[in-house]
C-alpha cells in the first residue's frame, strides 16, 4: 500500500517545532530510506505516522495509507492499524522485547490481537515466522527469553513480530545500528529479501548512508526537522543536490576507509564530529574492540 | 581492563554467584521461619490445648508444667494456647492487610502512572499525606468510630499500608511504561489494558511481592502495638500484643508470659523481612540466570 506523508508538522506542548512541513511518499512495495543525523526528526516521523508521539506533542498535516487519512484517527482506530497494517522494528532489540516474556509469546501477541488466533494456531504461525526470519531451532528460540538470545537473533525475532500480521508497511527505525558489522549485513539482507518476497512497503530510517544504500531505492534526507532533499538512492549518491547530502556521502566514504580506532583524532574526526552518523560509527567500532579485549 | 576486575563477565562464575545469591541462607531461614508461623497458626485455628477463655484447673500464674507448657496467666488461662492462637491472629492480620493494601495500592498506583497527569499529581499528594500520617493514630481514629476489634485494626493498617504499596506501584509502573518494549507493544496495536496485563504486572510483581512481605511484617507489629495499647481485639481473640500488656504487671513472677509473645513477634517479623529480602534477590533481574 502506498504511504503518503504530506506537510507533516509536529510541535511540542511548548510550541517548539520538531518536524516542519515534511512531505514524502512511497508507493506500494517501494523502499524508502530516510537519512539524517540524530535529532533530525526521523524517529518522530515514524511515531507521528503511528499516532504514538510522546505526551503533549501534536501532529498536523496528512498521512495517507492507501488513500485513507490516518493522522488524527482515534486511538482505538489506530490500534487496528498498528501491527496489522503498519508494523515497526526498533533500533535496540534487547530493550524492545519484554525481558520477562518468552519470545514465542511475544511473537504471538499481534497474531492473537489482530487475527484473533487461538494459542495453538498462533504457535504454528510463530514457528513458521521463525523459519521465515531464518532462525532454526524454532522450539528452543520460541521458549527462550530475549536475554538468552544473541543480538542478531533478537533482531530477527523483532522482525518476526513485525511480519506476524503481514503488514502493508514496515517502518524500520535504525534496525541494525545496535548490531555488529557481520550480523548487520545478514539482517539487512534478510529484511531486504523478506520485503521483496511479500511485497511489503519499507520505510527504512537510518543515520548510516551505506546501510540505507543496501536496502532502499528512494531517499529522503532530513535535517533539523525538515526534509531537505528527496531523490533516489542511486541519484543521491551520484549527484547530490544539497551540500548536506554531499557531506553525508563524503563522511560515509571517510569512515569506510579508516578503521574506527584511528578515526578518532585523525582526519575523519572533524567530519565525524560534525556528522552524527559517522560519529556513532566510530563509537560503535570502539565499543566492539573494548568488549573483545575483556573477553580475552 | 583485566578479567579479574570484572568477574561477572565469566559466565560460569556468574552463574554460581547467582545461584548462591538467590538461595542465600537468610532466604531459606525466612522461608522456614514463616512456614513455622503458618503451620502453628493453622493448627491453632482449629485446635488449642485449652479454650482461650477457660480458667482451667492450673491455678493462677503457675510456672510451666507438663499440662500447661508455658504456665498460666493471672486469670488462670493457659498461656500456650494463647501463644499459638496469637499466630492465627497474626496470620489473619497479615493476609487481610496484604489483600486490602494490595488491591487499593495496585489500582491507585497503576491508575496514577498510566492515566492523566492531574490524577497522578492528586494521588501522589494523597499518598504523601497518608505516609506522613502515623498508622497508630489512624488506627485510634478507626477504633473510636468502629470499636476495638481485629477488623478495625486490620482496616486501619490496611488503608495505611496501601499508601506505601501505591507509591511503589506507581513508581515502578511509570518505569515500565517508559520501556522500549511497551512502545514496541503499542506499535503492534496493544491497548492499555493489554499493556498493563501482559507487560506491567509481570514486570512489577517481584517488587510488589517484596513490599507486601515487608508490609505483612509491619502489619503484625502494628497490630501488636495496638493490642498492647488496648486498642486491638478484645478477649477471647488471642493477640501477642495483648499478651504483652497482660503480662506486664506479672513479669517478675511469670516472665514467660512476656517473653513468649515478645519472641513470637520478633520471630515472625524477622522471618517476613528475611523472606522479603530473599524474594528481592531471587527475582532481581540483574541476578537472573538460566533458571
Amino acid at each position: 500500500m502506498s504511504l503518503i506523508v504530506k506537510d507533516l508538522n509536529v510541535t511540542t506542548s511548548g510550541g517548539r517545532p520538531i518536524l516542519r512541513g515534511c512531505s514524502w511518499d512511497v508507493e506500494t512495495g517501494g523502499r524508502l530510506g530516510i537519512i539524517g543525523e540524530s535529532g533530525s526528526g526521523k524517529s518522530m516521523t515514524a511515531l507521528a505516522i503511528l499516532g504514538l508521539l510522546p505526551e503533549g506533542m501534536r501532529a498536523t498535516g496528512s498521512v495517507r495509507l492507501d488513500g485513507q487519512e490516518i493522522l488524527g484517527l482515534s486511538d482505538s482506530q489506530l490500534r487496528r492499524i498498528r501491527g496489522s497494517r503498519i508494523a515497526m522494528v526498533f533500533q535496540e532489540p534487547l530493550t524492545a522485547l519484554d525481558p520477562l516474556m518468552k519470545v514465542g509469546r511475544q511473537i504471538a501477541g499481534p497474531l492473537r490481537l489482530h487475527k484473533k488466533m487461538s494459542t495453538k494456531q498462533a504457535a504454528a504461525r510463530v514457528e513458521e515466522l521463525l523459519h521465515t526470519v531464518a532462525l532454526d531451532e524454532t522450539a528452543r528460540i520460541a521458549s527462550s527469553f530475549p536475554w538468552q538470545l544473541s543480538g542478531g537473533q533478537r533482531q530477527r525475532v523483532a522482525l518476526a513480530i513485525a511480519l506476524a500480521c503481514e503488514p502493508d508497511v514496515i517502518i524500520a527505525d535504525e534496525p541494525t545500528t545496535a548490531l555488529d558489522a557481520t550480523v548487520q549485513a545478514e539482517v539487512l539482507e534478510l529484511l531486504s529479501r523478506l520485503v521483496s518476497n511479500t511485497g511489503t512497503t519499507l520505510v527504512f530510517i537510518s543515520h548510516d548512508l551505506p546501510v540505507i544504500a543496501k536496502v532502499a531505492k528512494e531517499l529522503v534526507v532530513m535535517r533539523h526537522g525538515e526534509v531537505i532533499e528527496r531523490t533516489t538512492v542511486a541519484r543521491g549518491l551520484a549527484a547530490p543536490e544539497q551540500e548536506y547530502t554531499k557531506q553525508l556521502i563524503q563522511s560515509a566514504k571517510v569512515v569506510n576507509h579508516i578503521p574506527g580506532r584511528s578515526g578518532v583524532g585523525g582526519a575523519g574526526a572533524a567530519r565525524a564530529e560534525r556528522d552524527g552518523a559517522s560519529h556513532d560509527y566510530v563509537e560503535h567500532d570502539l565499543s566492539e574492540n573494548d568488549s573483545e579485549g575483556v573477553e580475552r | 581492563m583485566s578479567i579479574d576486575m570484572r568477574p561477572e563477565l565469566d559466565p560460569q562464575r556468574a552463574a554460581t554467584k547467582r545461584a548462591r545469591r538467590a538461595w542465600s541462607p537468610s532466604f531459606i531461614a525466612g522461608i522456614v521461619m514463616v512456614s513455622v508461623v503458618l503451620l502453628v497458626g493453622l493448627v491453632a485455628a482449629v485446635w488449642t490445648p485449652y479454650s482461650l477463655d477457660s480458667t482451667g484447673d492450673g491455678g493462677r500464674l503457675s510456672g510451666p508444667t507438663s499440662e500447661f507448657w508455658l504456665g498460666t496467666d493471672k486469670l488462670g488461662r493457659d498461656l500456650f494456647s494463647q501463644f499459638i492462637s496469637g499466630a492465627t491472629s497474626a496470620l489473619v492480620v497479615a493476609v487481610s492487610t496484604i489483600i486490602i493494601a494490595g488491591i487499593i495500592g495496585l489500582v491507585l498506583g497503576i491508575a496514577a502512572a498510566a492515566t492523566v497527569w492531574w490524577f497522578d499529581a492528586g494521588v501522589s499528594k494523597v499518598i504523601d499525606i497518608m505516609i506522613a500520617f502515623p498508622t497508630l493514630l489512624l488506627a485510634m481514629l478507626v477504633v473510636t468510630v468502629r470499636g476495638a476489634s481485629l477488623s478495625s485494626a486490620i482496616l486501619a493498617i490496611g488503608i495505611s499500608g496501601s499508601a506505601v504499596i501505591a507509591r511503589v506501584t506507581r513508581i515502578n509502573t511509570a518505569r515500565v511504561l517508559r520501556e522500549d518494549y511497551v512502545r514496541a507493544a503499542r506499535t503492534s496495536g496493544t491497548g492499555w489494558w493489554g499493556i498493563i496485563g501482559t507487560h506491567v504486572l509481570p514486570n512489577i510483581y517481584p517488587m510488589l511481592l517484596v513490599q507486601l512481605m515487608l508490609l505483612a511484617g509491619a502489619a503484625i507489629l502494628a497490630e501488636a502495638s495496638l493490642s498492647y495499647l488496648g486498642l486491638g481485639a478484645p478477649p477471647p481473640t488471642a493477640s501477642w500484643g495483648r499478651m504483652l500488656l497482660e503480662a506486664q504487671s506479672t513479669v517478675s513472677v511469670q516472665p514467660l508470659g512476656a517473653l513468649a509473645p515478645g519472641f513470637a513477634i520478633a520471630w515472625t517479623v524477622l522471618g517476613l523481612n528475611l523472606l522479603g529480602d530473599g524474594i528481592r534477590d531471587y527475582t532481581d533481574p540483574t541476578l537472573r540466570g538460566d533458571r
